[in-house]
């Protein structure tokens, strides 16, 4: 098909659900499924002005820290794990249990044992980052080819240089697979902290504007939360677009298929 | 090779070991975390209590059902979308704005429309399940070897039986691993729809417990939780295995 045809077509069901939507919710007039306007409005109101340094800043700094944290650490253990045999025995049985278990569960415990303040938000951020890029860093480490660790061997690396130059370049496509499932985690679990207890944040305001029968404000929460997904993926494509692509790590998954 | 199964043994008696000293000396004060002892004791009672079962019946029915409706919506479409440009192209937009949605986006509006329950449950499920599902099946539809279908195709194999002889067998390890990965991400879903939605099963339990400020039971019931979720995924591990050996 001609590109603009093909872009016509793609066009087609986006734009009619978004009309579809807008004229079922102006005739039914159903509070639960405000117009788009009232969404809009209530976006502006709630998201921009005060509300964006008071709820939408700390969510997205903590969301950054609890990452960082979570994939640095991560990475690091992975390295351990994936190198020294006697650790990997001793801890990758826990690691694969802390990995299988849904964060969602600790939430109240971590509650509980932390409060409701940025340390536990920051905190279960962080947990369900760590243990995907830790438990896929090892497996990464594990699968270097051997011929690769002798040549290093035989010129005489120095240790330093061999993780940084051999090691981790060979383990980056692990690597960077789980750093991309962990934002998807990471942005799940920012969300739901907020909901437990919490006064601020984007979710406590989702979540509070629907108790409070404040619809609008409920669906500008729901779209901007959206939009923050769509972003941070967006965001993440393109960082590993410029740095491991470009290094020649990973083949580029570009977003989708097409 | 004793120390194979030496090592983990003792990882996790030093974890256990380190979980009850820090709690018995004091060093966490039993008011936030309680100690692995009294947990323990609380898993073997919670074994034995029908509370308990029906809550983790109630979960995994949760859990089956979002997962299967999801892999009946999302394969077959998969499928389309990667035997033809054409149906893809159609859907691409809405699939790629819907897939990042986290399912606890949707979560405030489910729960009004549906007031929580098991429909309540399946929906969330599907917004954290579906898209994977979807996306991955176009992947393994599309990725399978041209040589093979010409070959298919110079055999004068019918369109049905290239698509049931042919490129199903190809797309099917790349389907069962998305699977996998969507039996986990369904089970947390699930909790999460019963921890903040209110939805019956084990979640709930877990709030029933942090409200009593019963904390033992609480770590027990999180205990719990993650031995089932090691079991689902050792289920679909098994599962995967046996694809990959009929191959």
């Amino acid at each position: 098909m001609s590109r603009a045809a093909g872009l016509l077509w793609q066009a087609v069901l986006p734009a009619g659900l978004i009309v579809a939507y807008e004229l079922a919710a102006g005739r039914a007039r159903n509070p639960y499924f405000p117009v788009l306007g009232d969404i809009a409005t209530a976006f502006r109101a709630a998201w921009l002005g005060p509300g964006f340094t008071e709820h939408v800043l700390p969510s997205i700094a903590n969301l950054t820290a609890g990452y960082l944290i979570g994939v640095v650490a991560g990475v690091g253990g992975g390295v351990l794990l994936g190198r020294a045999r006697v650790l990997h025995g001793l801890f990758a049985p826990l690691a694969g249990f802390c990995l299988t278990l849904p964060v969602v569960v600790l939430l109240p415990l971590a509650v509980v044992a932390l409060g409701v303040g940025s340390a536990m938000r920051i905190g279960v951020i962080v947990y369900s980052v760590f243990f995907v890029v830790l438990v896929n860093t090892t497996a990464g480490m594990r699968a270097v080819d051997t011929s690769l660790t002798d040549v290093g061997a035989a010129y005489r690396i120095g240790p330093v240089r061999r993780l940084f130059l051999l090691l981790l370049p060979a383990a980056a496509p692990y690597i960077v697979a789980a750093a991309r499932v962990a934002l998807s985690a990471a942005v799940l679990v920012m969300v739901l902290s907020e909901m437990v207890g919490a006064q601020h944040g984007i979710g406590a305001v989702t979540l509070l504007a629907q108790q409070d029968f404040r619809y609008d404000r409920m669906w500008a929460g729901m779209v901007l939360l959206a939009l923050l997904g769509y972003l941070f993926n967006a965001a993440f494509a393109v960082v590993e677009r410029f740095t491991v692509v470009r290094w020649g790590m990973v083949a580029g998954t570009g977003e989708g298929v097409s | 090779m004793a120390r194979r199964t030496m090592l983990p043994v003792l990882g996790v008696a030093g974890a256990a070991g380190l979980w009850e000293a820090a709690t018995r000396s004091r060093l966490v004060s039993p008011t936030d975390v309680p100690t692995l002892s009294s947990t323990l004791a609380v898993v073997a009672e919670l074994l034995g209590s029908a509370t308990f079962w029906a809550g983790a019946g109630d979960t995994v029915r949760s859990w089956a059902l979002g997962l299967l409706v999801s892999a009946a919506i999302a394969i077959p479409l998969g499928y389309a979308a990667g035997a033809s440009r054409w149906v893809w192209q159609f859907v691409r937009i809405p699939v790629e704005a819907l897939r990042p949605i986290p399912p606890i986006v949707i979560l405030p509006l489910a729960l009004l429309v549906l007031r929580g329950g098991s429909p309540f449950t399946i929906l969330l499920i599907m917004q954290g399940t579906l898209w994977p599902l979807l996306i991955q099946t176009t992947y393994g539809v599309r990725t399978i070897d041209a040589v093979v279908l010409d070959t298919a195709r110079s055999y004068r194999l019918g369109w049905w039986r290239r698509v049931i002889f042919v490129r199903l067998p190809a797309a099917l390890p790349i389907v069962t691993n998305a699977l996998k990965l969507a039996a986990a991400t369904a089970f947390a879903v699930a909790l999460v729809a019963e921890l903040v939605g209110g939805a019956p099963g084990l979640g709930q339990l877990l709030v029933v417990a942090i409200n009593g400020n019963d904390l033992p039971r609480a770590y027990a019931l999180a205990v719990v939780a993650g031995v089932f979720g090691m079991l689902l995924a050792a289920v679909f591990t098994l599962l995967q295995r046996r694809v990959a050996a009929t191959r």
